[in-house]
């Protein structure tokens, strides 16, 4: 992107507003709130316009790159609600675009250490333990199996043994032929390069990726993480579909006899990549409907839903900041008299767990329904 | 400098001084201080930005700058600058932001809705909203900025409102405000806590004075507004037409025959805010800006079932016979806000027709972006996207 593509796109953002909040005209019979993670907990510059202003100054001249603008920017958790927002309403700001934009552009020795040291860790594929999928009768595709539909091995998976075999112990339950790359594994892309400002590299993987899952002749990939759906859905030229692991939870539920969960009443938070991003709201309602537990929604969900402050690298590098922007998501957790945070997000998870009253218990999707199916293993957070 | 930032960092706390170059560069800017073709107004940024949680921080702020000399500049909801609250030289001054003071109040025995600078309009309008009172405020102005800047209580103006309900001034009945000397002033309904909604006492009658003195008698830390009764019936009514010129002529017969409660006339290059009332005092036209490239007047009515359903008859027949033609429903719908707007809840500043669809701006940052829908054709277009189930509610992310 020119300078002037990044100014261009800066001035669509006349700070109306519109992106800080909820407002009645999209929730009715709820007041205004606001809603952007860092722009509600630290105002001001913090705020989506406070952003937008970034690309401004510096596409101008009129601001130049420092430690305070960098740490400013990586405190977006990149929820994409500010661009939401502004597309329902007033004008159309590409907020996404701009804040990805300027991590791309920010100057090597000001971007944090964190987020460089994980968007290498992307492209090393040692340490992983996918040999597991194979006991649960996953076939192998990068060993000669066959299998049009497979799974996806992300960085939080791919070497998470617990949650590894949870999958693999739904997928064998489910009956269906899920396969895997497991010996040479698919470059375990999520948002995390998008973070560090490393869109180029997330190319090139996406490439391999695309060109990988043609010549296996892959239909249908199943993402257990939703950042690493979100960035299939809107980075990959393959013909294959990209579906949320909810999805087949969901499907499977219905079909496959289960029992249901005694729990108490549970809410829960929709990852803004599955929701916001990848358009996936209603699969995981109806698994936490088919477990039976009862589902009390917070105020602000589905595509008003707050994020829990994990996203855009802020929990890699700053956990602290995460878990003060994941209270404001625990007061509205709170006010619904549940005792149980359902999310189907592995950073949501860490972040909540980390962050949650201790009368309150925070359970992956996943796990509950390995359990509905008899799953004995030690239940994992993540 | 250094001690006067120590010295609000002791008033207010250290993360809530704020001196980084965005923060002071964000403060420094707005849609005015660049156009497109350049700049109208320069970018003069603060020494420091300082976020007060109550009046009683915002007192010793205003002691401190006064013994050091030192200009101080407030902002309320923090949306479209537009200049006021721009430091008048560069580098100079302390930007004072009133986010973390959004406290709202409601007291339904004396009617009245008490605020801090920091709750914008939306806020809390939706708030009353939400309390189904059968009584309301009335605000002018957007949705998104502070009660309390100027334009919105001077002008207050709603296009859909006209002045049924006056400007935003009258509808202002108490201040408490802190004095460039220090001392804090409570006027009109704010001086007793029992004081009815009347803004010429029992206080000193001095509630509109700060209107007229541009912020050179302190700064406002809360204000209460008094209630009107919600309009049993709204509807509105938009109509087309040929030319500009027949547009203004069917809007000025409308206007002495004093039906409808306010409208908009919107041509080439031009919006005019025909704000009038047939019940108010206070009539009035004027230009406000430049945008869409069709003819068309948007008018509301309110009051009685059959009152409402009398004037927009009426009205239907007097636009047709200057060539006006109805807007279809689907057309109207895209332009949804506009009866909230005649209601006299916080204006929703006509989401859908203002709104960029092809993602791309070639407003320079204006208000509103222009061109969009310079014709009926370009407008038929969105019918696709009214007709959707979530009526455009989607994020375009997916690219």
């Amino acid at each position: 992107m020119t300078k002037e593509e990044l100014l261009d796109k800066a001035l669509c953002c006349n700070r109306c507003g519109s992106c800080r909040g909820v407002s009645q005209d999209t929730v009715p019979n709820q007041a205004f709130s606001t809603q952007c993670p860092s722009g509600m907990t630290l105002l001001g510059a913090h705020e989506p316009a406070g952003l937008l202003y970034i690309a401004r100054g510096l596409a101008l001249g009129t601001l130049q790159w420092d430690r305070d603008i960098a740490t400013t920017l990586y405190s977006c958790t990149i929820c994409g609600y500010c661009e939401d927002l502004c597309n329902r309403g007033y004008r159309h700001t590409p907020a996404i675009s701009i804040l990805e934009e300027l991590r791309r552009i920010t100057p090597e020795n000001l971007k944090p250490k964190s987020l460089q040291k994980a968007a290498q860790s992307i492209t090393i594929k040692a340490h992983h333990k996918l040999s597991i999928l194979k006991e649960y009768g996953l076939p192998d595709l990068s060993e000669g199996g066959k299998a049009d539909t497979i799974l996806f091995v992300d960085n939080s998976l791919i070497a998470n043994e617990a949650k590894l075999k949870e999958i693999g112990f739904i997928i064998q339950k489910s009956g269906k032929k899920v396969g895997c790359f497991c010996k040479d594994p698919l470059p375990p892309v999520d948002t995390t390069l998008l973070n560090g400002g490393y869109q180029d590299v997330l190319e090139e993987c996406m490439e391999e990726i695309d060109a990988r899952l043609e010549t296996h002749g892959v239909k249908r990939v199943i993402c257990y993480n939703p950042e690493s759906l979100s960035v299939f859905i809107r980075f990959s030229n393959s013909r294959a579909e990209f579906i949320s692991i909810n999805r087949l939870y969901a499907e499977m539920l219905t079909k496959k006899p289960h029992k249901k969960l005694k729990l108490p009443a549970v809410t829960y938070q929709d990852p803004c990549h599955l929701g916001r991003y990848a358009k996936e709201y209603l699969a995981p309602r109806q698994v936490i409907n088919s477990l039976g537990l009862n589902l009390k929604e917070m105020w602000r969900s589905g595509f008003n839903a707050l994020c829990c402050g994990a996203g855009g690298g802020v929990l890699a590098d700053n956990p602290k900041l995460a878990k003060r922007y994941a209270r404001n998501r625990w007061e509205e957790a709170r006010a619904t008299g549940a005792k149980v945070m359902v999310t189907a997000c592995p950073f949501c998870t860490i972040n909540l767990q980390q962050s949650k009253p201790k009368d309150f218990k925070v359970m992956d999707i996943t796990s509950l329904v390995a359990h509905s199916y008899g799953y004995r293993g030690k239940v994992v957070a993540r | 400098m250094k001690d006067i930032i120590t010295q609000l960092k002791k008033i207010v706390g250290d993360e809530w001084v704020r001196t980084d170059s965005l923060t002071r560069y964000y403060y420094a800017s707005d849609v005015m201080t660049h156009f497109g073709q350049g700049a109208l107004y320069p970018e003069n940024r603060p020494l420091a930005v300082v976020y007060p949680d109550s009046p009683k921080q915002v007192q010793p702020i205003v002691n401190l700058a006064r013994k050091n000399d030192v200009p101080i500049y407030p902002v309320g909801g923090g949306t479209v600058l537009l200049v006021g609250s721009i430091p008048g030289k560069a580098d100079c001054g302390i930007t004072l932001d009133f986010h973390r003071m959004q406290r709202i109040e409601v007291n339904k025995e004396r009617m009245v809705v008490r605020s801090q600078p920091g709750a914008t309009g939306l806020q809390v309008s939706q708030l009353i909203r939400g309390m189904d009172l059968g009584y309301r405020p009335y605000f002018g102005g957007s949705p998104g900025t502070s009660l309390f800047v100027p334009y919105q209580v001077f002008t207050g103006q709603n296009k859909m409102a006209g002045y049924q309900d006056g400007m935003g001034i009258n509808c202002v009945c108490g201040m408490e405000m802190v004095l460039s000397n220090g001392e804090i002033l409570r006027t009109g309904s704010m001086v007793h806590k029992e004081s009815p909604a009347w803004s010429h006492g029992p206080g000193p009658a001095l509630t509109f004075l700060p209107f007229f003195a541009n912020g050179g008698y302190g700064i406002v830390t809360e204000m209460e507004f008094r209630f009107f009764p919600t309009p049993q019936e709204v509807a509105s009514l938009w109509v087309t037409f040929p030319t500009l010129s027949s547009a203004v002529k069917a809007m000025y017969e409308v206007m002495i025959k004093e039906y409808a409660c306010g409208a908009t006339v919107m041509g080439p290059g031009c919006w005019t805010h025909a704000l009038y009332s047939s019940q108010h005092w206070q009539e009035g036209a004027h230009f406000v800006k430049g945008t869409q490239d069709i003819n068309l007047i948007g008018m509301s009515f309110r009051g009685s079932p059959a009152k409402v359903a009398f004037e927009r008859k009426a009205c239907t027949r007097m636009l047709k016979e200057h060539g006006g033609v109805v807007m279809p429903k689907w057309m109207v719908a895209i332009l949804d806000g506009h009866e909230e707007n005649a209601a006299g809840w916080q204006q929703i500043n006509s989401p859908k027709i203002c709104g960029t669809f092809t993602g791309k701006s070639d407003s320079g940052g204006i208000f509103v972006s222009g061109g969009v829908f310079d014709t009926l054709e370009k407008l038929a277009v969105c019918k696709l996207w009214a007709d959707l189930p979530c009526h455009g509610r989607t994020l375009q992310c997916g690219r």
